[in-house]
């Protein structure tokens, strides 16, 4: 009966576990502190399957969904949330005139790209270059930060979805400010 | 109603109970005793085995089921991203998974703990609970693979080769005719571009701009031109600003320049697209090309001309809904997976709830059904255990009902039986009791009286030898349990021997005779009576039943005597006065004769006179062991009694010498010194009498006689010891029997009463004597006298009757 269950245990750590794994080394997360900002810079490596590649070409709106978490370390304890963005950027195929018409929205900013190059949505999609997403002054000289990053993408075309897998991938990144 | 009646049934049985005194005692100590039959408080039933509960969660259930096929039915409506939806469902199947397995490992695990605890009807319940959940589960599963499999090839089946030729053939058309009116629209405004690059767009007029452009390009049907000078504001950035609009005679409906601004920026800014598409108001489209103006192949861009050209509505809508049933097609294709899942995850979802309701139905009906039985096999446990109070409250009227009825009757039945049983136990203990303490009692008493008892069994065995039997008889008691005719052939019980077997014969039922037996050269009288246990077919056995009348019988003899002497001192005595007085009278009447005479007379009367003389003190002997006073105790110095007695005999003898070994401290002694001294004398006499060149029964004759004088005292008992002892010849076995009896003498002269007497004396002060051999040669008598103290007179009394007795 012991033995049952705990064969059991393993296999639902196994089946449970990978995704969680893959999803830490999918993101590529840097950060840089200019001015009065925290610059945020990702990128979202292997993400552009052909999966999506698929669901974009069917005119579904396919949708990236970053959530931008900045984090201070806590001692024996779970990090404290300094403050939290969500960045999106999706994607609409137009099928009859062969454009992609990119949205990126990131706090109130939205910037809206027509492209007709599959790479250069790819490019829009999966990389956030140097946005300025977190200030600055409420942050303490030499303190350890760190910026963790999880994304979603919809819509998802899997058979199954586990009820705690709610992030396709994860990053993280940790820097001291110094102004 | 069944706990009322359950209620009422029981104060019944109470009643009853109390009045047939059944409650008064516990059956064996284990149930305290409780005034009447107790039933247990009704167990709690649990909270999910409740009807009501079941009917709730029953419907919950139901609604659960109903909601779930109205939210199929509803599920082509989704929103194409089923991300949420199948999260949902997902979530809801594990989570009922997860109840699933709970429900099934905790009655799992409870049934197998209950059969290792080797709880009643765990085995039963198990079985019926597998079979019932195995019933529900094994056709559910299947039901869910086959379901999963028909659903998973349906969603294959969606997309088949015709419809996805047809769809990509219409989309390829669709969209060729976007692309050739685009393409033909760059192809425009490149054109314009190149021709307008010849003039200076800064300087030139906006009329002349316009009739360059009407000149070149016409347009045609639903058309504009817009050509746009490119300039830098003040940041640096490019700017694009109108400079003339060329329209077509008459514009489409909903036309906005908005648009056609916003390309020219974006191309006057560098960016690669080159057309956009505007939605008009009448369905139909607009659509725009741009191209740059440079004055020169690699020269800064200058103007920016952007061409727009109407496509119709009807076209237009055809072309959309050819796209859009492509687009829906393709996207179907893409979300074929989460939409097959959402269909599995309600299949699924059913299914476990299916399983849910019907393994809670399944334990909840075994519980139903095994809770009765697992009562009554419990109370069953416990009744066997002793607890013959226990009893079931019955939970339901059904048959079960009855069963827990019956089984409580029987339960009380056996109660009743039980104290019953209990009571007659405790009388037949307290008769056991009272028959070990009158065995006790009577075994006692065998082992304490004087009278010897012998017991045989049928099998002629020993089953009762007591303690005065064994010491009569010289045997063990380790012989009970022998053959009586082994035991009882010894030559010296040989007239046992026959009265028992005469007994067991059955001649006589009690046979009664005086038996003598040698015992250590004594002879020992015995009152035997022998009798036989008649049994209900045949005899039992036989008990012989003796007393040692050995001193009865000397105290007989001795009687007989005294009379023998008392008769005769009498007799003998009357005639010999006239008989001295006869002879004295002719030896004075003779004197006178001759001389011859005169000394034959003188001689035959000194004759006859010492003769009378010594009749009359063998007469005056036998009177007064006849009638010898009674001695007139009072406490003396026993050593300085024996010294001044012993003092008579200083001097008096060369070849016999008197030592004296007094014991100092010796006690006062109550005595008659008188009676006393003549005791020591006669044995003093009897010891000088044997060492006075007699010879015993070894013929040796003694050199140097010795007799010792000694006292001793016997604290234990509480007597003084007088020891006299010789070294003469002895006295051999026969005689030192007879040597207390009067009239016995070993001297050959004598009147053989000293022994006699010195015996009666010593018993009447409370003492005794015995004689024994001593050591290496002669004759040792010891007499034993109370001392004067209480105690140790209370002492000394029993032990002289004891040997007295003896």
């Amino acid at each position: 009966m012991r033995q049952v269950l705990v064969c059991v245990a393993v296999w639902v750590v196994s089946v449970a576990s990978p995704p969680v794994a893959r999803a830490q080394r999918d993101v590529v997360v840097t950060t840089l502190t200019r001015e009065d900002h925290v610059l945020v810079s990702l990128e979202l490596r292997g993400a552009y399957t052909e999966e999506v590649r698929d669901t974009v070409a069917s005119g579904l709106e396919t949708t990236f969904s970053f959530d931008i978490e900045l984090r201070q370390p806590v001692a024996f304890w779970l990090d404290r949330t300094v403050d939290r963005v969500s960045v999106s950027a999706s994607v609409r195929y137009d099928g009859l005139i062969g454009r992609y018409r990119v949205t990126r929205v990131y706090g109130r900013v939205e910037q809206v790209q027509v492209v007709e190059e599959e790479a250069a949505v790819r490019q829009l999609l999966t990389t956030l270059e140097r946005l300025p997403l977190f200030g600055t002054r409420d942050l303490e000289t030499n303190g350890d930060y760190s910026v963790r990053v999880r994304v979603d993408r919809r819509p998802r075309t899997g058979w199954f979805r586990w009820p705690w897998d709610r992030a396709a991938a994860l990053g993280r990144a940790s820097f001291t400010f110094l102004p | 109603m069944t706990r009322t009646r359950a209620r009422t049934l029981r104060a019944t049985r109470r009643d009853v109970a109390e009045h047939a005194g059944m409650v008064e005692q516990s059956p064996i100590g284990r149930t305290p005793a409780q005034p009447g039959t107790q039933r247990p408080a009704p167990a709690r039933t649990a909270p999910q085995n409740s009807l009501p509960v079941v009917l709730v969660v029953g419907t919950l259930l139901v609604a659960a089921f109903v909601g779930l096929i109205w939210f199929a039915q509803r599920s082509n409506g989704l929103a194409p991203d089923l991300s949420e939806v199948l999260w949902a469902l997902s979530a809801a199947c594990l989570i009922m998974l997860l109840a699933l397995g709970f429900i099934l490992a905790r009655n799992v695990i409870t049934l197998v703990v209950e059969r290792r605890r080797a709880v009643p009807f765990a085995r039963f319940r198990a079985k019926l609970v597998a079979a019932l959940v195995g019933m529900t589960l094994i056709p559910s599963v299947l039901v869910l693979i086959v379901g999963s499999e028909v659903i998973r090839s349906s969603a294959e089946r969606w997309f088949s080769a015709p419809i996805d030729d047809v769809l990509t053939s219409a989309h390829t058309i669709a969209r060729g005719v976007y692309q050739d009116q685009q393409a033909a629209l760059e192809a425009r405004a490149r054109r314009l571009a190149v021709r307008l690059a010849e003039v200076d767009l800064g300087v030139t007029d906006e009329a002349d701009i316009r009739r360059l452009v009407e000149a070149l390009e016409v347009p045609a049907g639903a058309g504009v031109v817009d050509v746009y000078r490119v300039g830098v504001d003040a940041t640096g950035s490019p700017t694009a600003s109108r400079i003339v609009e060329v329209p077509a005679p008459f514009l489409p409906p909903g036309y906005s320049r908005a648009s056609a601004d916003a390309l020219a920026a974006s191309r006057a800014s560098g960016s690669a697209e080159t057309g956009a598409v505007e939605p008009l108001d009448d369905g139909a489209e607009l659509l725009r090309a741009a191209a740059v103006i440079r004055r020169t192949p690699d020269g800064p861009v200058v103007g920016v001309v952007v061409a727009s050209s109407a496509l119709s509505g009807d076209l237009t809508q055809h072309t959309r809904r050819i796209e859009g049933a492509y687009e829906a097609y393709e996207q179907l294709r893409v979300l074929a997976r989460p939409v097959a899942a959402v269909y599995l995850s309600f299949f699924l979802m059913t299914t476990l709830m299916i399983l849910i309701a019907a393994t809670w139905l399944g334990l909840y009906i075994a519980k139903r059904i095994g809770r009765p039985v697992q009562l009554l096999a419990d109370g069953a446990q416990r009744i066997g255990t002793g607890q013959l109070d226990h009893r079931i409250e019955p939970e339901s009227s059904d048959e079960f009902g009855a069963m827990v009825e019956a089984f409580n009757t029987m339960a009380e039945e056996l109660s009743a039986s039980q104290r019953t049983l209990v009571r007659s136990r405790g009388d037949l203990e307290h008769k056991t009791r009272e028959a070990e303490r009158r065995r006790r009692y009577i075994e006692t008493i065998l082992e304490r009286i004087a009278t010897g008892v012998v017991s045989i069994d049928a099998a002629g065995r020993l089953s009762t030898v007591n303690a005065a039997a064994a010491r009569v008889l010289d045997i063990d008691a380790t012989v009970v349990g022998q053959p009586a005719a082994t035991v009882f052939e010894r030559p010296d019980l040989a007239p046992l021997g026959s009265m028992l077997r005469e007994a067991r014969r059955g001649v006589l039922a009690r046979t009664v005779k005086e038996v003598s037996l040698a015992r250590d050269g004594r002879e020992c009288h015995l009152a035997v009576a022998a009798t036989s246990l008649p049994g209900e077919h045949e005899l039992d056995g036989v008990v012989m039943v003796f007393d040692d009348v050995t001193p009865l019988f000397r105290a007989q003899r001795v009687a007989a005597w005294r009379d023998v002497a008392r008769r005769l001192a009498h007799e003998i005595k009357n005639p010999l006065t006239p008989i001295q007085l006869c002879a004295e009278r002719l030896r004075r009447n003779l004197s006178g004769a001759p001389a011859q005479a005169k000394a034959l007379v003188d001689e035959c009367t000194a004759t006859i006179i010492g003769e009378v003389e010594a009749l009359k003190g063998l007469v005056d002997e036998f009177s007064h062991f006849a009638r010898l006073p009674s001695p007139k105790a009072v406490p003396a110095d026993l050593n300085a009694l024996l010294s001044d007695t012993l003092a008579i005999y200083d001097g008096l003898f060369e070849d016999i010498t008197l030592q004296r070994a007094f014991q100092t401290g010796l006690p006062l002694v109550r005595i008659d010194p008188d009676q006393i001294q003549r005791v020591v004398v006669n044995l003093v006499d009897n010891a000088v009498a044997a060492l006075e060149g007699k010879t015993g029964l070894t013929g040796a004759v003694t050199a140097q006689g010795v007799i010792r004088i000694e006292t001793q005292l016997d604290a234990t008992n509480g007597v003084a010891r007088v020891t006299v002892s010789d070294n003469g010849p002895g006295i051999s076995d026969v005689d030192r029997e007879k040597l207390f009896l009067p009239y016995f003498s070993t001297k050959g002269r004598g009147s053989g009463l000293g022994l006699a007497i010195v015996r009666r004396i010593v018993i009447e002060h409370g003492g005794s004597i015995e004689v024994t051999d001593n050591a290496p040669s002669g004759t040792r008598f010891t007499v034993e006298l109370p001392c004067a103290n209480e105690l140790s007179g209370e002492r000394t009394g029993a032990a002289a009757v004891a040997k007295g007795h003896a």
